[in-house]
């Protein structure tokens, strides 16, 4: 069972070669990076002295809180409905339930290369905060981005909780995007429960909102619970086993499969 | 005593209650035979062929593969099948070996089982080249290898010739008769083109409407198909010939001057000819009328 598992979740590594949803990892990940390199090199005169007191903590803020409130969410919807389009765009999906795969192994080895495409999203965006920093430093020696030392636990810290608040969000999508043939549909629900979020974002069970995690995690909630943070966290966890296991019954006891 | 590699007893389907799509199918496919699986579009073929890989859900376990129940064992019993379902199923932003590369891991099996297919099906040319630069013919040979990666027993291909050119059509019908002469693979393969199947089945099973018209080997079917020639004949008078010939043979008349006689064989031709001329009936016309699928369906429909 794990020999076929850990075989097919190669050939689910195979599929990903060369697709969009590879791509747009890699592009999204420097997205942010790029526009703050942008932004730091053009207008010192505003940003030096901005960031004199704590330099890498400021920046890393400012890279992660337009992840945190936005890209990120949108980023787990697109990409998770571009790597299982890999299927249903080749019309392949009756092809892999022709081969000896149990439903359970067809579902969790692509669950784990997305997750791996995610985790290498924010390992790709962490580095390139740092290597963007540096680069601002080469541009202009006013920024003191090489004499001052990465706060790398920081840095590990964020992704760690950061990956946690997503987790909700990934299994809702892996479902809808597994359920749904259209491509269009699974991220059209999620831009939807996104903008939904920001509208009830004040109500007292948010915390209960998957859509809404990773904001939660990562920013001060004035006017909310304390603690709502801790609660998202445990949610998203929560949430993402629930999830899981709604779309792996729907995929099994689905009348026609492929 | 035959062994069957495919059973149905009784198969039925439907994807709502109001429309059934199959009724009560039971098939028997001898091993090592190549099975025609014949129909019109729309008669239940591609969906029959869902059922038999697990594609389809159907309750009451009615189907039984190597004399083994599919529900019970349907990932043993998918290990000894290949399959090409519709249109080529192929991953397009990957290249030929690519696309086999992950289907061996599926099954799994040995890395040199991609270069035996790839020459088998002539494409160890075209390995490295992404899927979607392929040719029709090309991805139809790509999913054929895909489907004797695992060296199967049992072949399902629905419609393999489907969109090929003329050359296409000949290289697969003769792949599909190799692989049965040389690996004694069991095949079977639907089509709505009853020359096609004529030229490689050795089994016939013709489906229309969801139900099961005929079942036999290639020989019963062209014994019966020859039962239900039909002859065209122009003549002048045509109220008399109708009196004349009708009492001995079903004729209908499909013009002011035409009638379709459905006669037994060669002889029958000759005899209604003397007939007519005989009795001063003029005769302008008299041939064979193509017995395409169509008519033959009509006939068999209406025996």
């Amino acid at each position: 069972m794990t020999l076929r598992l850990i075989l097919n979740t190669k050939a689910e590594f195979i599929k990903i070669q060369r697709s969009n949803a590879l791509w747009f990892t890699l592009i999204g990940a420097a997205f942010i990076p790029s526009i703050n390199f942008i932004k730091l090199v053009s207008r010192p005169d505003m940003f030096v002295s901005k960031m004199k007191d704590d330099l890498w903590t400021i920046y890393i803020n400012d890279n992660w809180a337009v992840a945190a409130s936005f890209f990120l969410p949108i980023y787990v919807i697109l990409v998770i409905s571009l790597v299982t389009q890999i299927e249903y765009g080749n019309n392949t999906w009756k092809q892999v339930y022709t081969t000896p795969r149990s439903y359970f192994d067809i579902f969790l080895s692509k669950f784990l290369v997305i997750n791996f495409l995610i985790i290498a999203c924010f390992v790709l965006f962490t580095i390139l905060i740092v290597a963007s920093g540096y680069a601002v430093c080469a541009v202009n020696h006013d920024y003191e981005f090489l004499s001052t030392p990465v706060p790398w636990a920081h840095l590990l810290a964020l992704m760690e909780k950061m990956y946690a608040s997503i987790l909700g969000i990934i299994a809702i999508q892996y479902w809808l995007s597994v359920r749904i043939k259209n491509f269009i549909t699974p991220i059209g629900i999620g831009m939807a429960l996104i903008i939904v979020g920001y509208m009830i974002r004040q109500w007292e069970y948010i915390a209960y909102y998957p859509y809404m995690h990773p904001l939660l995690v990562y920013f001060k909630n004035p006017g909310l619970k304390f603690g709502s943070d801790h609660n998202a966290l445990l949610n998203s966890m929560l949430e993402c086993a629930l999830f899981l296991s709604i779309g792996f019954y729907s995929m099994c006891v689905r009348k026609e499969k492929g | 005593m035959t062994s069957f590699i495919i059973r149905t007893n009784g198969l039925e389907f439907s994807f709502s209650k109001r429309e059934k799509i199959l009724h009560s199918l039971n098939l028997d496919i001898p091993q090592g035979s190549i099975y025609g699986f014949l129909g019109p579009n729309g008669a239940g073929k591609t969906t029959t062929l869902k059922l038999l890989l697990g594609l389809l859900k159907v309750d009451n376990n009615p189907i039984t593969l190597f004399g083994e129940d599919l529900a019970r064992n349907r990932l043993p019993l998918l290990r000894r099948i290949g399959s090409l379902i519709e249109q080529p199923s192929l991953y397009g932003h990957l290249t030929g070996e690519e696309n086999l590369e992950i289907f061996r891991l599926a099954y799994p099996c040995k890395k040199e089982r991609i270069g035996k297919v790839l020459k088998i099906v002539g494409l160890n040319k075209a390995a490295n080249k992404k899927a979607k630069a392929y040719s029709l013919g090309m991805k139809q040979r790509l999913a054929i290898a895909i489907a004797l990666l695992h060296d199967p027993e049992l072949l399902i291909l629905d419609e393999p010739t489907n969109g090929l050119d003329p050359t296409g059509i000949i290289e697969t019908r003769d792949l599909i008769i190799q692989l049965n002469k040389e690996f004694n693979t069991t095949i079977l393969v639907s089509s709505h083109l009853l020359n096609e199947v004529e030229k490689m089945a050795t089994h016939v099973g013709i489906i229309h409407y969801g139900k099961l018209m005929f079942q036999g080997t290639l020989s019963e079917l062209q014994r019966m198909k020859s039962r239900f020639t039909t002859l065209e004949v122009e003549v002048d008078d045509i109220e008399n010939a109708k009196l004349l010939l009708a009492n001995d043979r079903p004729v209908k008349q499909v013009g002011n001057f035409t009638l379709h006689i459905n006669i037994e064989n060669r002889e029958s031709l000759a005899v209604i000819n003397s007939i007519l001329v005989q009795n001063q009936i003029k005769v302008y016309k008299l041939g064979l009328v193509n017995n395409d699928l169509e008519d033959l369906f009509v006939q068999i429909i209406s025996a």
